[in-house]
């Protein structure tokens, strides 16, 4: 059995409007192994961004753990979950979320240079390319944002999040702003880098594309309600 | 829509804005109402003509006496040139006046109170058109010769002695021997002429027959006297440098004439220039206003430079309404409109405010009562405020409603309301939100170094240490009526015996007969006088002399650096022994000792040289370089002082002292009690206004260059605010976030700080000219550059923690 790379008990989120509190999540247990490729659905507002914003550390749990590996991850300190982020973690935006002003070498080697341990340039360099090259878009490597497609800058986001070679990659509606073509060239890049070892975890409404997952997880009014392969993923 | 409807709305969409429009009218309003204050004072200085009709025609005569054509003494004249240029019948003078200034006391009344005398002939009142509350002016027959005793005394004067009596004219006031009717009282708007010294007013006119000057001065060419001058009104089209160099040439001819076969004006000549009246009280005052001037008007750019942000940021959120509007039809030319109509809304409550500001800091200057600010009585809130208020504030509505459109994108404006009010058609430049930074910051640092430098230079003079005792000691100057009649021993006699009975006093620990005193208001109460190495004063030096008794050096604490005090038996036996202090021995004997040596006196009683016996240190007193100083010990007859020390938590009235000297001569009375505490406070009062001042500006400053880099900043933030939750998102740490705006703020603040580094040097260049600045202190530059980096720092902090407070996704949600 592949070893747990991520492990949450019993999260909540609450948001508190005046005297009403509404739970976004309300007891989320959930475990991603090794080489994973999840696909969390459900329809608009039933807490698939909140859930994802908390595996990603972009945001507290009011209660319940969460264990990234044997470090719990509950209660970092805002420095302390970035950098957890940085070296652990890998982000693909519904809007891809590129840098304007930078050409998209400076948005691949972003997440490296903010990491703790400081690498050499050469080292910069040859990682960004790999990534770059990894998703074919290494001839694109000067160009800013602005000058690509949609579906270009897709694969530009999906090799920043994977320079840093991630333990898990966190993936958000990420051909919500694709068309079909687009779409499906990125869900195949996603499947071929699950293949090649990387563990992912995507959120989408997109049946089509959350049937590509290999264990699909429903999300309903912030409770995990299915798992299609109860076996392999705790819920 | 009516233009009244347009300005209703513009009304209501501010009154929704409290905030925003308190904060452009107030700091716009203080900085506009401190400016319009200064532009007064400046226009009172620079342009405002003079109260007298042909205040072009106006002049004062200024003599100076040269030897070998080096410039000898200033601004005086001999008595007898004087009255041959008021007498010679010559064609360009319309008028001609004589006029002296002196102080006297009235001996009539039981204060026996000092006041400010003018001794002149008829023409001078005519010549300013004095208007009249009592009584008349001098006439043709108490001119020149008449010895007419006859007075008028100012409105003040009147409040003052008289309680305003309508009976006041026949009155009489005695000064010396002579009682003077009064013949007239001066209107209440009679503004007089400050011809002496900023503030210094006459409080009674007098003949001039009857000026103090001795008879000995009035016949001699070879002696000067200041504070005498000759009056005249020029004749319409009359060149006065001609008349200067036609009064100097016939004048210095008679001069050599009168002087010819005395060896020591050999080689002497004086001048005779006509000053104007505006040139004789403005001086070079205005340098300072105008200095003030500038730092107001920057002070303003600051706050029309943090105006611009708010209004840019309002612009950015209102432009959906605009987009509204522009869909309905609105062209560029109405938005303009709208935003102008808003402006001029703010800025008409600016103008009332700046108005109500700038009336309130007049009135502050009139009772500040400063000493360098000719005019100043003269000043006053009037239509000329309300004009450059209100066209001030009009230029700063058209400017920024210029700047704001020219960033309005009308086009995409159009298009916002067909893309479902997506998009933005407002969004400030990263290189106008950088001019911005710049021009505060520029600004800002320019002002601070000023107001430091300015601040570190004042204070550095006010608690510098004087070397003199200024505590409990009181300097006394005695008027001794008719016993100057009497014969010298008589006069010895009643000092000695007055200095006796004031140590009697419980209050009084010493006491020293003297004359001189070195915290004279003006060198003109100085007795500058000569010493010689030899007999016949080739190798003269000039320094300042003070009469003094063996107590004098003691009570003032001057320290002696070689040599010894007087003691009782120099000053009893008028012993020919002096002491001088350092700057003096440096004069007389450079690089020598001078100890022992002896030097002739120029007005010494006999021909015998005098032996120095001390030197005392140099006094650093503020704002004037220190003279060579000689101390005598010898009586002081005519004008006799005393100092006296008295005991801790003591005062004196001129009352309880002139009690007190009645009992040894009843016409011994006080004409002046100075305490020298507020003598030395008033050669640092300058200091002081100028220190508070600075302290004011600088405060300000620091307020609105925070504030406004602060707006700056966080407006810039608020724009990066989805990137820097993306930063956040891939990794960066909040300290990362911080570093990396600082950073992109620093670079903008070192070119901002670098265009102040060439503002203060073009502002050295100007200033170098002036007195303002003695010397630049490094922490006067430094202190600014430091405080800019740690508000920049600061300013930064602030507006990037709301994003790095908080989890990413708080930012990031902006970004989706």
């Amino acid at each position: 059995m592949s070893k747990p790379i991520l492990t949450m008990k019993g999260i909540s989120k609450v948001y508190r409007t005046g005297e009403m509190d509404t739970y976004a999540l309300k007891d989320i247990n959930l475990t991603i192994n090794q080489g994973d490729f999840i696909s969390i659905s459900g329809p608009s507002g039933c807490g698939k961004s909140t859930l994802l914003s908390l595996l990603g550390l972009l945001d507290v749990p009011d209660s319940g753990q969460y264990f990234i590996g044997d470090q719990d991850v509950s209660n970092l300190s805002l420095t302390e979950a970035a950098y957890v982020r940085c070296e652990k973690l890998g982000f693909v935006f519904q809007s891809f979320n590129l840098i304007d002003e930078l050409s998209l070498f400076e948005n691949v080697a972003m997440p490296l240079r903010y990491r703790r341990e400081k690498l050499s340039e050469k080292a910069i360099q040859e990682k960004v390319m790999h990534s770059l090259s990894t998703v074919d878009m290494t001839h694109r490597s000067a160009h800013k944002p602005n000058q690509l497609s949609g579906g270009q800058q897709q694969r530009a986001a999906i090799a920043r999040a994977l320079v840093g070679s991630p333990t898990l990659l966190l993936i958000d509606e990420a051909t919500g702003n694709l068309d079909s073509k687009n779409s499906d060239q990125v869900m195949e890049m996603f499947i071929r880098l699950n293949d090649e070892g990387t563990t992912l975890c995507m959120v989408t409404h997109d049946t089509h594309c959350a049937d590509m997952a290999k264990r699909r997880l429903d999300l309903l009014d912030g409770k995990l309600e299915n798992s299609s392969i109860v076996e392999q993923i705790s819920v | 829509m009516s233009m009244i409807r347009e300005f209703q709305l513009a009304l209501n969409s501010l009154s929704r804005v409290k905030g925003y429009s308190a904060a452009i009218i107030l700091t716009l309003g203080i900085t506009l109402g401190a400016l319009v204050a200064i532009f007064m004072v400046n226009y009172q200085l620079l342009s405002a003509p003079l109260p007298y009709d042909n205040q072009d025609r106006l002049f004062i005569s200024k003599g100076s006496s040269f030897r070998d054509s080096e410039i000898k003494l200033s601004d005086t004249s001999p008595y007898p040139a004087l009255i041959d240029a008021y007498s010679f019948k010559d064609t360009d003078f319309e008028k001609k006046a004589l006029i002296n200034f002196n102080v006297d006391v009235i001996r009539n009344f039981p204060a026996s109170p000092r006041v400010n005398l003018s001794y002149i002939t008829p023409e001078y009142l005519d010549m300013i058109q004095t208007p009249f509350a009592l009584g008349r002016n001098f006439n043709a027959q108490e001119g020149l010769g008449a010895k007419a005793p006859v007075a008028v005394i100012s409105y003040e004067a009147w409040d003052k002695l008289f309680n305003k009596r309508q009976d006041t004219i026949g009155q009489t006031l005695r000064f010396g021997e002579v009682n003077f009717k009064i013949i007239g009282v001066t209107a209440k708007n009679f503004v007089e002429p400050e011809l002496v010294s900023v503030g210094r007013l006459t409080d009674v006119w007098l003949a001039w027959d009857f000026n103090l000057t001795e008879e000995g001065w009035r016949h001699s060419w070879g002696g000067q006297l200041s504070n005498h001058h000759l009056i005249g009104l020029l004749k319409p089209g009359v060149n006065p440098e001609q008349v200067s160099h036609q009064l100097t040439s016939r004048l210095n001819n008679r001069y050599r004439q009168e002087l010819a076969g005395r060896s020591f004006f050999k080689s002497s000549s004086i001048d005779f220039v006509l000053t104007s009246f505006r040139e004789k009280i403005i001086g070079d005052s205005y340098q300072q206003t105008l200095l003030l001037f500038t730092g107001v008007f920057l002070l303003l750019m600051i706050a029309v430079a943090n105006t611009m942000n708010l209004i840019l940021a309002r612009a950015a959120n209102r432009q959906r309404i605009m987009a509204i509007q522009a869909a309905l039809g609105a062209q560029k030319s109405d938005l303009f409109r709208s935003i102008l109509i808003e402006m001029s809304l703010l800025m008409s409550a600016t103008v009332v405010f700046s108005l109500v500001f700038s009336y309130a800091g007049i009135d502050l200057i009139k009772q500040l009562k400063l000493d360098w600010l000719p005019r100043a009585n003269e000043l006053s809130f009037n239509w000329l405020s309300i004009v450059f208020s209100t066209l001030v504030s009009g230029l700063i509505a058209l400017v920024t409603t210029i700047l704001v459109n020219r960033q309005l994108d009308y086009r995409k404006l159009s298009q916002m309301m067909q893309s479902g009010g997506k998009g933005t058609a407002l969004q400030v430049s990263k290189k106008v939100r950088n001019i911005l930074i710049l021009s505060q910051v520029a600004l800002a640092t320019t002002m601070l170094c000023v107001g430091v430098q300015v601040f570190h230079q004042s204070i550095s003079n006010i608690i510098q240490p004087s070397g003199l005792a200024t505590d409990n000691v009181y300097q006394v100057k005695v008027d001794i009526g008719i016993t100057r009649l009497a014969s010298t021993k008589v006069l010895e006699d009643n000092l000695r015996a007055t200095r006796k009975l004031f140590t009697e006093n419980p209050k009084i620990s010493s006491a020293s007969i003297a004359m001189g005193f070195p915290l004279s208001a003006s060198t003109d109460e100085y007795f500058f006088s000569y010493l010689s190495e030899d007999a016949e004063f080739q190798k003269q030096q000039q320094g300042v002399v003070s009469l003094i008794d063996e107590n004098y050096l003691d009570i003032l604490q001057f320290e002696l650096i070689k040599g010894r005090n007087f003691t009782s038996s120099d000053y009893d036996n008028v012993k020919n022994v002096i002491i001088i202090n350092q700057a003096f021995a440096d004069k007389l004997a450079p690089g020598d000792e001078v100890i022992s040596k002896r030097y002739y006196w120029l007005n010494a009683p006999g021909n015998s040289p005098y032996e120095v016996i001390g030197i005392v240190r140099d006094l650093t007193l503020p704002n004037t370089e220190e003279l060579p100083r000689v101390f005598i010990p010898y009586m002081a007859f005519d004008f006799p002082e005393f100092l006296l020390e008295v005991l801790p938590k003591q005062s004196l009235s001129a009352i309880e002292l002139n009690q007190m000297m009645a009992k040894v001569n009843k016409e011994f009375k006080v004409s002046k009690l100075i305490d020298i505490k507020n003598a030395h406070d008033r050669l640092v009062h300058h200091d002081k206004f100028l220190a508070s001042a600075a302290a004011v500006l600088t405060l300000l400053t620091i307020f609105l260059a925070s504030v406004g880099v602060y707006g700056i900043l966080t407006y810039s933030i608020q724009l990066r605010r989805s990137e820097l939750g993306i930063r956040m998102a891939i990794g960066a740490t909040p300290a990362t976030i911080y570093i990396e705006i600082i950073r992109e703020s620093f670079i903008t603040v070192l070119a901002g700080l670098a265009a102040a580094g060439v503002i203060l040097a073009g502002l050295w260049l100007w200033l170098e000219n002036t007195s303002f600045v003695d010397e630049l202190s490094v922490w006067g530059a430094l202190f600014p550059v430091l405080l800019i980096i740690i508000l920049t720092a600061l300013a930064s902090l602030f507006s990037v923690w709301q994003i790095i407070s908080k989890p990413a996704i708080h930012s990031l949600q902006n970004a989706q």
